[in-house]
């Protein structure tokens, strides 16, 4: 086992994108919106695992519709980010110049706004929901894929396989394509990986906010924020369980990272 | 190894952190610590409507009449009071040697002044539509007025004792801005207000009702209740006013935080818009009333703390729930409503919410939402800022709407506003008949007790049968305070007027 920690990073993470699966089909113990009021604080046991909330909804099923809100969400805004970070990165790291100051630029403007102060921002300007949020928590990344990507475009553009690509002939798209691309993604997964757990950490604290999914539709940051923190004496099981969930998706992307940077850097490799 | 110039500093740091710490609440004398979660949205007593600026600007400024600590109406600025015997002149006795917190004294030119300036459609006053009723005042000495009215005003008194009838200078009135100049004759002057972080106020010492043992009073706004909970017993706070019943009833049979239960004439309910479609069908409304479970909405939102209400809330007119329309929930009664309105396949009822005003707004519409789907109404919930709900609400632009309410311990200028012909609110009421108009007529001017009753007991009747909003239930209010807070007593009156008999022991 060369890696153990990044091994136990993914199977967590593979664990959580399972029950996200699994929440997003509805395959839960109970519907996750279905209200049993008399069981109103059920403390967990038999008939609740992780006990129900004050509307007598079940804790563990909402953790698993949560779990596939709150990754949808961080998936996709990394996706976003990773998409559009990384072309603004080659795009301004291969031609260089205006393109190179006005793109990075830009990303520094945006860069220099805290990250979950401008997600804030966005979602207040368009208004609450997951899609809203996914690109609210895109947008503030989207700088550090740039970055990311732009570093190792200045140094692959000079080395001689793309001079021997542009001697015979190849254009910048096929260039970029063909012989950069593939050369610069190990850092980029890197990045994902861990944007991953940043975007958790985000999406968390703006539905903690009350800028995350619609009412009734819970994600892990929605279950620790209401009338859960009210009742977090009284029911300390509102609180402890999707507080455990977000720990062990933020560490098992940190973990997967990590563990990517070391298989991936071939200065690493053989180290660990 | 030993340094000692390292032990010293490492020293002084630790006493510069600790210096918060000794200037807790125990460290500002004999000034009482209170904190609450909502500050005022403003200061001006002529035109505010939300109860955290009733609850600062009872503080400050007093109206003619005011409500004891049993709801009863009590002299304040006015010593006493009298109708003629054809009821159209109230006279006002004014007492005498009360002077306003700038040391200027009060006499008739303020009561005139202000309430000229309540019936001045410019001042945008909340509470115009309940004094309609002066035609005039005349002032025959400086501690007499004489209201003349136009007809018979019975609920006029009750009207007045509110802080919406508040008495201001009229210096402030004539030169000054009352939102911005506070000057009132309460027990407490306002010595700086930060909104959303602090307001000072300082005892004052000429205040008519007798002398204050407290120094001041300093409020701090703390957004979550849980937090307040932490700071009191932390011994950072001594007192403080607790709007939801989940962090209420954490507190209860403590030793260090004393919970003093307040009943409330204010209700908790849906505001539905009679004006949009669906809603205009009788039918479609009365099938949410009889769909909802009450009992169980307040059972779990507020955790049982407040009673089944009808639309009157005081204890002398409000009519037992069982007389209602649907107060007992009948699942198969709402789907034979609905289907006789041609709506068998449900509707679509868009609620508004305020996020935590009230603490409970949120839990009340998802129960709500989830006991209108049985009888396929699909509930969509807007929460929203507090500020845009307001404008919302205002512009009446909302289908429905969770709200809380203010009650009153009069029925007539509990709902003059909303339920009259050209009333401020009727277009936010969304609902008008004849037989609400005329009952509320007939209800301003009638003075036989008897016969009101059975006016107002046929109001209720009507509004439970035409179901313009569902009535749910009255909250409780609480205030948690320390063991060293001693003297406080508000019965059944929420106002903070009473911090003036308070004092902290040592």
């Amino acid at each position: 086992m060369r890696n153990r920690s990044g091994l136990i990073g993914a199977i967590i993470a593979s664990a959580l994108v399972v029950v996200a699966i699994l929440g997003a089909l509805e395959i839960t113990p109970y519907p996750y919106w279905q209200q049993h009021r008399l069981d109103s604080l059920e403390p967990p046991g038999d008939r609740y695992p992780l006990g129900a909330d004050l509307f007598g909804r079940d804790i563990a099923s909402r953790l698993m519709r949560g779990a596939s809100n709150s990754l949808y969400v961080s998936l996709l805004s990394v996706c976003f980010a990773t998409a559009v970070g990384a072309t603004i990165g080659i795009l301004a790291g291969y031609f260089g110049g205006r393109t190179d100051i006005l793109l990075m630029r830009l990303m520094d403007i945006i860069f220099a706004f805290p990250g979950l102060l401008l997600a804030l921002l966005i979602v207040a300007l368009l208004g609450r929901g997951l899609n809203n949020t996914l690109l609210a928590i895109g947008i503030v990344y989207t700088p550090i894929f740039a970055r990311v990507a732009r570093g190792p475009v200045l140094a692959l553009k000079e080395t001689e396989f793309v001079l021997a690509a542009r001697v015979t002939g190849a254009g910048p798209w096929h260039i970029l394509l063909r012989h950069i691309l593939p050369n610069m993604t190990a850092p980029l997964i890197v990045q994902i990986s861990l944007g991953l757990s940043w975007a958790l950490l985000t999406e968390s604290g703006l539905s903690f906010l009350g800028l995350g999914p619609e009412v009734g539709e819970p994600s892990w940051g929605v279950m620790l924020s209401g009338e859960n923190r009210a009742l977090a004496e009284r029911a300390p099981w509102l609180l402890f369980y999707p507080s455990i969930a977000i720990m062990l998706g933020v560490l098992s992307f940190n973990l997967l990272g990590d563990g990517l940077r070391d298989v991936l850097d071939p200065k690493l490799r053989g180290n660990t | 190894m030993f340094h000692p110039k390292r032990n010293i500093l490492i020293l002084l740091v630790c006493l510069l952190l600790a210096l918060p710490a000794l200037t807790l609440a125990d460290g500002h004398g004999n000034t009482l610590i209170m904190a609450r979660a909502v500050d005022a949205t403003g200061l001006d007593p002529h035109t505010q409507t939300a109860f955290a600026s009733f609850a600062l600007l009872g503080m400050i400024y007093e109206p003619l009449i005011t409500l004891d600590r049993d709801l009863n109406l009590t002299p304040a600025l006015a010593e006493s009071w009298s109708f003629s015997e054809d009821g159209l002149a109230l006279t006002m006795n004014l007492r005498s040697g009360v002077t306003f917190h700038d040391g200027s004294a009060f006499d008739a030119e303020d009561v005139i002044a202000s309430y000229e300036r309540i019936l001045d459609e410019e001042t945008g006053s909340a509470a115009r539509t309940n004094y309609l009723s002066i035609v005039s005042m005349d002032a025959p000495d400086e501690h007499t007025v004489v209201f003349n009215l136009d007809k018979p005003d019975v609920p006029l008194l009750s009207a007045m004792s509110t802080i919406n009838a508040s008495i201001l200078s009229s210096d402030v009135i004539s030169m000054g801005d009352p939102a911005v100049d506070i000057i009132g004759t309460g027990p407490f002057a306002l010595d700086s207000w930060v909104a959303d972080e602090t307001t000072q106020l300082s005892a004052n010492e000429a205040w008519w009702g007798g002398e204050i043992a407290i120094d001041g009073i300093e409020i701090r706004i703390i957004p979550e209740e849980t937090s307040i909970i932490a700071a009191m017993r932390a011994g950072n706070v001594h007192f403080a006013m607790i709007n939801d019943p989940l962090v209420a009833t954490l507190v209860e049979g403590e030793d260090d935080v004393q919970i003093t239960t307040i009943p409330t004439l204010s209700y908790n309910g849906i505001q539905l818009r009679a004006a949009r479609e669906p809603l205009e069908h009788l039918e479609a409304r009365q099938a949410i009333s009889c769909a909802i479970n009450r009992q169980e909405i307040l059972d779990t939102a507020s955790l049982g703390q407040g009673i089944i209400t009808g639309p009157l809330t005081m204890a002398s007119y409000a009519l037992p729930v069982s007389e209602l329309f649907c107060y007992e929930q009948d699942v198969e009664k709402a789907r034979e409503l609905l289907a006789a309105a041609g709506l068998q396949d449900g509707f679509t009822l868009d609620i508004m919410v305020a996020v935590a005003e009230p603490p409970t707004a949120l839990s009340i519409a998802q129960i709500v939402q989830s006991q209108l789907a049985e009888v396929n109404i699909t509930v969509e919930i807007e929460s929203l800022e507090f500020s845009t709900y307001v404008d919302r609400w205002l512009a009446a632009d909302f289908m429905g709407a969770v709200v809380l309410n203010s009650g009153f311990t009069d029925p007539y200028p509990m709902y003059a506003r909303y339920w009259q012909e050209g009333a401020i609110f009727q277009d936010v009421a969304g609902y008008l008949d004849d037989t609400l108009d005329g009952l509320m007529k007939a209800g301003q001017i009638e003075t036989d007790p008897d016969v009101r009753y059975e006016i107002f007991r046929q109001f209720q009747l009507h509004l439970a049968e035409t179901v313009p909003w569902i009535w749910l239930y009255t909250n409780f209010t609480y205030t948690a305070q320390l063991p060293s807070v001693m003297g406080w007593n508000p019965g059944s009156n929420r106002s903070l007027k009473f911090l003036a008999d308070v004092s902290l022991s040592s």
